[in-house]
């Protein structure tokens, strides 16, 4: 090998990932509403940011986590063919055990059971952490599972990744039944929601082949992308005759995961489609531009945009969220935020995450409305164009609204402390 | 030189292309090793290394990859650069039942001996690489990043023929982000 030619092999190692890394392109997403208008209706914005349209049912709800725990076992218990799932926090606890031990079991009679959990669940700091503990029985016990983006010390320097987290929440059963929303496999999840050691959250169980089918082969690919212990469609996916049931609701789906920002184009497409009135639990609202951009658009078409903030226990994300207020209210937003707790009373987490736009659409899932859940996350949320879920969701969030206190310019200006900036920061990619 | 230079575009093309078609195609790593110069003993060095890398082919047999490593570390007591290495890192195999999982346990790896070959321009004596020659024994694979441990190597130059330094990479892990 002469000098040249290993000059030309050493150019050539160096030149072509320099034209890939060029060549990526990066996307940005179309916005309907340049094109159509005020006019723009829900099903055309939806279907112009590609998000697909699926066929449900009126879901079952769920507010309580001890409530979740026990219908999620029924539903694991009466599974036939597969069952597949995927959680953000996953740990054994004495609340978990319940929906644990019956996927353990479910494994142990066969069927194949696929989880995937993000490795953060080992690094809980809330008071999951005292109850903790590993999941390896369910591996002994035949469940396949997969850690997505393990923290491991080989890994330390995969920078990029270790920023993005697996935080979809669901769980499908048969090929037919779809549960989700905001609730983990963990103690603070699946615990009483009125102690001050659970959460409020919520859960949706609808059930559609065609959302299962559209979110088993989201999974199954998902799953051969990020492991060798590689799983075949058809173990977890069953074609079923589709039973239409009574009552029929349009819903479109955006499973963002590879962040192909499917969950930053769903709201985008509600916030250019909304009419009248937009509700919102954001749970940790740090907006980026575009998502400012977006919330914009819609206050100057008239829309009135409401936001309730929880007053989270823990005061480091309370003041991050104090600090981003001054911004939300600049924008327009009319912001909420429950009252502060009396005496010793320490609230239940508010960790749930609803849209309710105008009198037709509910958005539900695992996204918040933040910056991370548009970028960073891997996220699963659904709209169901539904009168009836929209006013069950109403009424539901009128109860949180009633008491809540809405912030004003002045608190909002008193929060914004250079000292709490670093804090803020933190929050807003990590939060 | 016309074609020469045709040809390299073509297949810069069609590594773009391939790229597009699979999953996680290009990355980067680091490493840290310890080489020991045969002739030249004052060279031995302790060194970490970057690279990055390429892997436009998913093949159960024989994948190659190539990467472009540059070296830096402790010689003769001073710290500076050391070398530049690129080549190709083949997989010999790719084997998901192994024996070594528990060396990775949190998720299953595959596991993948491979033998990697290139060129290294020592910053000592530049004007003429050395054959490079590396057997990774011990290397487990996830979907996102290769691991390898206690990888031995030698340095052929290629003047006299001769091995000119040896030495035993401790770890190389590399990532694949694009």
């Amino acid at each position: 090998m002469t000098y040249a030619h290993c000059r030309r092999v050493a150019l050539l190692a160096l030149f072509v990932p320099m034209i890939l890394v060029v060549s990526i392109s990066c996307s940005t997403l179309p916005i309907p509403y340049q094109t159509f208008g005020e006019d723009l209706a829900m099903a055309d914005a939806m279907e112009a940011y590609r998000l697909p349209m699926v066929s449900v049912d009126e879901p079952e709800i769920y507010y309580r986590g001890e409530q979740w725990a026990v219908r999620a076992a029924e539903l694991i218990r009466s599974a036939r063919h597969s069952i597949a799932t995927t959680v953000f926090l996953a740990s054994w606890s004495p609340q978990s055990a319940i929906v644990l031990e019956e996927l353990a079991a479910k494994a142990r009679s066969g069927i194949p059971v696929y989880l995937i959990f993000d490795s953060i669940s080992y690094l809980e700091y809330t008071a999951s952490s005292e109850k903790m503990k590993s999941l390896n029985k369910l591996r002994a016990d035949g469940v396949r599972m997969l850690e997505f983006n393990p923290f491991t010390g080989e890994r330390i320097l995969l920078l990029h990744n270790l920023m993005l987290r697996e935080h979809r929440k669901f769980l499908i059963v048969d090929s037919e039944i779809v549960a989700l929303g905001g609730m983990n496999y963990n103690y603070v999840s699946l615990n009483d929601s009125s102690s001050s050691e659970g959460q409020r959250d919520s859960m949706y169980v609808f059930r559609s082949h065609e959302l299962a089918k559209l979110l088993i082969e989201n999974f199954v690919e998902f799953w051969n992308a990020s492991t060798w212990d590689e799983v075949a469609l058809d173990t977890l996916l069953v074609n079923r005759s589709t039973v239409q049931p009574e009552v029929q609701h349009r819903a479109w789906v955006a499973d963002q995961y590879h962040t192909n920002e499917t969950v930053k184009a769903m709201f985008l497409a509600l916030f250019d489609a909304a009419d009248r009135e937009i509700l919102l639990l954001p749970f940790l609202p740090f907006l980026d531009k575009v998502m400012k951009d977006s919330v914009k658009r819609a206050v100057d078409r008239g829309v009135v945009v409401k936001m309730l903030v929880p007053w989270d226990m823990r005061t480091e994300n309370r003041l991050a969220v104090e600090y981003a207020a001054l911004d939300l209210l600049e924008l327009g937003i009319e912001l909420y935020r429950e009252p502060e707790p009396q005496g010793d009373y320490r609230y239940p987490l508010l960790h749930e995450k609803l849209v309710v736009v105008d009198d037709r659409y509910v958005m539900v899932g695992s996204s918040n409305y933040n910056y991370r859940s548009m970028n960073l996350s891997n996220e699963l949320s659904v709209v169901v164009e539904s009168t009836s879920l929209n006013r069950l969701s109403r009424e539901h969030l009128n109860e949180l609204f009633i008491d809540a206190h809405r912030i004003t310019v002045e608190e909002a200006r008193s929060w914004r402390k250079l000292e709490v900036l670093p804090n803020y920061w933190f929050t807003f990619v990590g939060g | 030189m016309r074609k020469n230079r045709l040809v390299l575009i073509v297949i810069m093309l069609a590594c773009m292309q391939l790229s597009f078609a699979s999953y996680r195609t290009a990355g980067y790593g680091w490493s840290v090793e310890g080489t020991a110069f045969l002739l030249q003993p004052a060279y031995s060095s302790s060194s970490g290394a970057l690279h990055i890398l390429l892997t436009p082919f998913d093949f159960e047999f024989l994948e190659p990859a190539m990467f472009c490593e540059v070296r830096f570390g402790i010689r003769s007591g001073s710290p500076g650069y050391l070398n530049l290495t690129a080549g190709s890192e083949i997989s010999l195999f790719r084997m998901i039942n192994h024996p070594f999982g528990f060396l990775m346990p949190v998720n299953k790896t595959a596991y993948a001996p491979s033998f990697s070959i290139g060129a290294r321009w020592e910053s000592h004596d530049a004007e003429v690489p050395r054959l490079y020659m590396q057997l990774a024994w011990l290397r487990l694979l996830e979907k996102d990043a290769w691991y390898q441990w206690f990888s031995p190597f030698v340095t052929l130059d290629v003047r006299s023929g001769q091995i000119d330094s040896w030495g035993i990479q401790l770890w190389r892990f590399s990532y694949l982000v694009w």
